[in-house]
């Protein structure tokens, strides 16, 4: 199968390789950049897993092929806070309230927070629970990971007024 | 509410300590079974049959071995004969069980069935492959259905000619009749539990490194247990125990899943002693809906007598189970295990049962979070069945029945011995937390207005750390390292239950240093002593009970040590934030990592006799089963038009003992509780008459998001068991006991229908077919 | 599974029933379908179903085991397997031709054994796939009757779309015609955003019977491929 040259922004570090025009978003990003902190559990759209943020938007890169991020600048779990540096509100909520057990399904809910929070800063319980419906967890109960989330919104308040 | 006194040297145990594994994972560091690449691997994936029972007429490998990239595929009659035994083997007397090769070979036996590995250079190139694997099969009459199985005149194994795989009852009981026939009331009623599936968030998975050098092979496992995988790839290999070594690092769940390995995973390690290379699979989540173990799927019929007041004179149960084609345990695993758990909470002197179980052409059954659990679901909905039919309140009748503490010790009519449990306090408290009277008036304004809402209450006593052969005991090694650092090393298999954390709690306690100075290492069987791994709701006793026992025997060579040094006696010394200190005279201590230096590198200044070095491994063998008890309590809201129901309010009271961590004990609760609404509402892995099977998509079999599971509120009692550190196992519990509560919550909201709710998954289709069936009854 | 779809044509009922048992000019109605061999009324035939961006390939053999002229019934067997994946089918298909005016309708009843990908789909999902077959089929046939002048006017295909230009009387030709239509009408992606919201609507029905989501079903179909895509 012929391959094709891309080009993609992840992080902040440009990402250049020859990809099967077939091959996801997910194993490019996983397989080629060595990214391993974005997760795959079901490859059919529905978990959330692997959602990342693509050009700031959220989408679920097990829908996407790598071709077609070419030239995007993307953001993945490793990508949220600098390295050694503070956690970012949506982390430290996580932290604070068991909002993980296995951790696996956490890229792709951290990652929905954050998309979350940027267009609803000050959400109720209820928007929080529309907000990532579309994502699955099998460990949590989403107990943790809704009260997570509001306490986010409140660091995020308290920084700002800071 | 009781609470228990701690130690007062206690600053970890006890406490929400944020968890030491959040901050890998949470920036995309953990290390997953398909985040290890190693040099040289391969890929691997599998031809599964599409069919649930036929016979393989013919298999061509041409086009897909012509696929540029594939490096071998092998079917059954090329690999199987690599392993050098069955395995696995459950057969015994009036207990057959087929032969489990790694691959299908003659005959597929369900859907999903592996039939050839294809290894290729990477993983697109490998499902080209399998997908050009020209397999001819000979369709032929597959066994499906549990309540089919039995009288089907297909076989679900060659060779086996019969599809029950067990059956027994208790011995005949003259006083078990008498009883019944004394009861004012004698209620019969069966009930149902569809086909669930584990899933854990990461798919199956392995690495199989073969070291021709070293003639060893290393798995890196997604798995629960890594000293028995190494058992296991051993036994099946045919190779010592000290030739193999398996690491797991972190694992994204497993809830039963994991314990054990599987075909899939065995043709992996087979094929990488083949090729002299690293091979690596990872399962998609249509290939672990459809062939990955499978859960429940079982029916219990009850049989129950009572007085004029609604005390439990007698019972009988009878349960039936469809153990699919593999299973991994045992076939009378799931019934003998429900038929014995059975009586539970209350107190009842007559018992009698009889279980069942069959094969069928189906993906085997496997351990899910509280395996036997069919007994609280039949139980439990059983005591409304009963509270409705003679009139007495749900918790009323509870309260008549359940085990008081002045009961204490009590043996169950199967055996089991209580003690140190709290059942009638739990439910007291989950009545208390959720307000049942207030419920009970706010139904009866919401009936008024033709609103349907219901409660339902499950109460059940949870066997856990079930301690026998391989996972009876548990070891820790503590050791404090030259700095001062102390490495605790166990063959536990965390994943997701933060004994990264919990572990390091107790220890950290024990050694009086900060909670940071101590690091579990766990997971690879060349670093640590041998253990039972993480299943069963077992960590918190036997891991945790170690974990203690050897910090403490460390902590004593540590006082000695310092003793000596400052000159004091050990007993007069404590040890506080990593400061050993004579007590009372502040200015005579010294560093613990002082102590630690000169363990070490200073021999000549250790008291007379004393091995240099701060090391110590403890193992603990701990007592068979260690009880927690629990009452589950929710409140729903039936919308008879659409048949959706929603769950209003939540609440678990629960006794497992002394809390390690309390922030821990509650997501484990709440997984367990998700898991059971997703049991009781969403899930069911179903199959058509000829053995497709129906829900390999997260579309088809859903799981709970975060619209499906309320807000869950907690009440702890704490009755410390008699183990050490006196903690009870709480993984399982959630699941155990949420599926009832909800069953009888919308039983309970639809009474004044005259609905009866005795299957699951109450999914609106479901829901509305029950009301129609009642309306027209 | 039983499978049971309806169709109308304007056009005379011996006509259309010469036409529907003359396998090799009838292949090229059926969207996707190809006619790779005979031997009597055994015919080798294969066919893509395209849902979204996936084509499932099956190859198989048709035969015609019964045919009543005068009653204007057929009956076929079909066994075929997927072309690239472990999928099997086994069918039996029923038709029956009547009279109503100048339209001659048909009823065809199939009783279907599927295995793999396609059966874990459930019926729902396939009986939609295959009244979408059997509209675009009807409505093909009918341009074909057009083509040959047969036809007085166009057809009334079950999903009531109007026919289109009308089809070539040569089956290569016709068939690619379809082929290119079909793919045409096919091409709506769907996006991941669309999926969820599908999913969540979907939750409101058990698998054994999720009928009423077969398109939902449909578009998740594409996913079921996994790397297999493209």
């Amino acid at each position: 199968m012929s391959k094709q040259l891309i080009s993609v922004r992840i992080n902040d570090e440009l990402f250049e390789g020859e990809v099967e025009p077939r091959k996801t978003l997910a194993d490019f990003i996983r397989e080629d950049c060595t990214l391993t902190g974005t997760h795959l559990a079901c490859e059919h759209g529905v978990c959330g897993a692997c959602t990342i943020l693509l050009d700031g938007e959220a989408v679920r890169s097990c829908l996407m092929f790598a071709v077609q991020a070419d030239g995007a600048s993307l953001t993945t779990l490793e990508g949220l806070a600098p390295e050694g540096g503070p956690m970012t509100p949506v982390q430290q909520g996580f932290m604070e309230h068991h909002g993980l057990q296995c951790g696996f399904c956490t890229p792709g809910f951290v990652i929905s927070a954050h998309a979350f929070l940027r267009d609803h800063p000050d959400p109720t319980e209820e928007e929080i629970r529309e907000g990532l419906s579309g994502n699955l967890c099998r460990c949590t109960g989403y107990q943790g990971i809704v009260r997570a989330v509001q306490r986010a919104a409140e660091i995020t308040r308290e920084d700002v007024t800071a | 509410m009781s609470t228990v006194e701690k130690p007062s040297a206690a600053r970890f145990v006890g406490a929400r300590v944020q968890r030491r594994e959040d901050p890998r994972l949470l920036s995309g560091h953990g290390q997953y079974i398909d985040d290890v690449r190693l040099p040289g691997m391969l890929h691997a994936t599998f031809v599964r049959s599409p069919l649930a029972r036929a016979r393989i007429v013919a298999i061509d490998l041409e086009h897909a071995l012509a696929v540029p990239g594939v490096v071998a595929i092998w079917d059954g009659s090329a690999l199987n004969g690599d392993a050098a035994t069955p395995l696995w083997d459950w057969a015994g007397e009036g207990t057959p069980f087929p032969e489990v090769r790694a691959l299908a070979e003659g005959d597929v036996r369900f859907a999903g069935d592996p039939v050839a590995i294809v290894i290729a250079r990477d993983r697109y190139v490998a499902e080209d492959a399998a997908e050009l694997v020209d397999v001819e099969y000979e369709p032929l009459q597959a066994v499906v259905g549990r309540e089919l199985a039995e009288a089907s005149t297909g076989r679900a194994h060659d060779g086996i000619d019969t599809n029950v795989a067990w059956s027994a009852a208790s011995p005949t009981d003259p006083a078990l009749e008498a009883a019944f026939a004394a009861s004012a009331h004698v209620i019969t009623e069966t009930f149902r539990q569809q086909r669930h599936v584990n899933v854990p968030m990461e798919p199956r998975g392995l690495v199989a490194h073969w070291e021709r050098g070293a003639e060893q092979l290393t798995v890196y496992a997604s798995s629960q247990n890594p000293h028995q995988d190494r058992e296991y790839f051993a036994r099946v290999m045919g190779l010592p125990e000290h030739h193999v070594r398996v690491i797991m690092r972190d694992v994204g769940g497993g809830f039963g899943q994991k314990i054990f390995r599987t075909r899939e995973e065995t043709a992996v390690a087979l094929a990488s002693r083949r090729l002299g290379r690293p091979v690596k699979w990872i399962e998609d989540r249509q290939e672990n809906l459809m062939a990955a173990n499978h859960a429940r799927d079982e029916q219990m019929t009850l049989r129950v007598g009572v007085d004029a007041d609604g005390v439990i004179t007698a019972i009988h149960a009878s349960h039936l189970a469809d153990v699919g084609a593999y299973p991994l345990m045992p076939a009378m695993m799931p019934g003998f295990m429900a038929l014995e758990v059975l009586p539970g909470p209350y107190r009842f002197a007559r018992y009698g049962w009889a279980g069942k179980s069959v094969f069928t052409n189906t993906s085997g059954i496997s351990a899910y979070r509280g395996p036997w659990m069919m007994e609280t679901v039949a139980r439990e909905i059983m005591m409304d069945v009963v509270a409705r039919e003679i009139g007495v309140d749900p918790a009323e009748i509870r309260r008549r029945n359940v085990i008081q503490t002045e009961d204490l010790p009590y043996t169950t009519p199967t055996g089991r011995e209580y003690d140190r449990i709290s059942p009638a306090q739990t439910l007291e408290a989950a009545l208390e937390e959720i307000g049942y009277e207030r419920f009970r008036e706010e139904q009866a304004r919401a009936r008024a207005e033709g609103r349907y809402l219901g409660l339902g209450i499950s109460t059940y006593i949870e066997p856990t750390a079930g301690a026998q052969g391989p996972t009876g005991i548990e070891a820790a090694t503590v050791r404090v390292e030259p700095s001062g650092k102390v490495n605790v090393l166990m063959g536990t298999g965390s994943h997701g239950h933060s004994l990264e954390t919990t572990m390091v709690q107790v220890v950290a306690d024990q050694l009086g240093v900060p909670i940071e100075d101590v690091r579990l290492l766990q997971g690879d069987t060349a670093v640590s002593p041998y253990g039972g791994g993480t299943a069963g709701s077992r960590s918190a006793v036997i891991a945790g009970g170690v974990a203690r026992i050897s910090a403490i025997k460390l902590r004593e060579k540590v006082l000695e040590l310092a003793g000596h040094l400052l000159e004091a006696a050990a007993a007069d010394l404590e040890i506080e934030d990593g400061t050993i200190t004579v007590k009372g005279s502040p200015g005579s201590s010294i560093a613990f990592a002082d102590v630690a230096r000169i363990a070490y590198y200073d021999p000549s200044r250790l008291p007379e006799g004393m091995e240099p070095g701060l090391e110590s491994t403890s193992r603990y063998s701990a007592p068979p089963a260690t009880y927690a008890n629990s009452t589950q309590v929710c409140t729903c809201e039936v919308d008879v038009a659409t048949g959706e129901v929603r769950l209003l309010d939540y609440v678990v009271g629960e006794d497992c003992g002394v809390m390690i961590n309390p922030m821990v004990v509650e997501g484990q609760i709440a997984g367990g509780v998700a898991q059971g609404i997703g049991g009781a509402l969403l899930e069911h892995l179903a199959y058509d008459e000829t053995g497709n099977p129906l829900a390999i998509t997260f579309k088809d079999y859903l799981l709970p998001t975060t619209e499906d599971v309320p807000d869950i509120r907690y009440v702890h009692v704490e009755t410390p068991s008699n183990t050490p550190g006196g903690h009870k196992g709480v993984g399982e519990g959630g699941a155990i006991g949420a599926p009832a509560a909800i069953v009888n919550a919308v039983a309970d909201a639809l009474a004044p229908l005259g609905v009866r709710v005795t299957s699951q998954p109450l999914s609106p289709d479901r829901v509305l077919a029950m009301i129609d069936d009642a309306r027209s009854a | 599974m039983r499978l049971e779809d309806e169709f109308a044509v304007a056009a005379p009922i011996q006509e259309v029933y010469a036409t529907i048992l003359d396998v090799e000019r009838v292949t090229g109605c059926v969207p996707g379908a190809e006619l790779l061999g005979n031997d009597g009324d055994v015919h080798n035939v294969g066919i893509r179903v395209k849902v979204g961006p996936i084509s499932m390939q099956y190859r198989g053999d048709v035969e015609i085991v019964e045919r009543d002229e005068a009653a204007h019934t057929a009956k076929m067997r079909v066994k075929g397997r997927e072309v690239r994946g472990q999928g099997t089918v086994e069918a039996t298909a029923q038709l029956r031709l009547s009279e109503d005016g100048s339209t001659t309708r048909g009823a065809i009843e199939v009783e279907v054994a599927l295995s793999g990908r396609a059966a874990s789909m459930g019926q729902g999902a396939i009986q939609d796939v295959s009244s979408k077959l059997v509209g675009r089929f009807a409505r093909n046939l009918a341009r074909m009757l057009e083509a040959d002048g047969a036809a007085a006017a166009g057809a009334a295909g079950a999903a009531g779309a109007p026919a289109g230009e009308p089809l070539s009387s040569d089956p290569a030709a016709a068939a690619a015609q379809v082929e290119r239509e079909v793919r045409d009408e096919d091409e709506n992606a769907i996006s991941g955003r669309e999926i969820v919201g599908a999913v969540v609507r979907g939750r409101l029905s058990s698998p054994l019977v999720s009928a009423g989501l077969a398109g939902v079903t449909l578009g998740l179909l594409g996913f079921l491929l996994g790397r297999r895509a493209g």
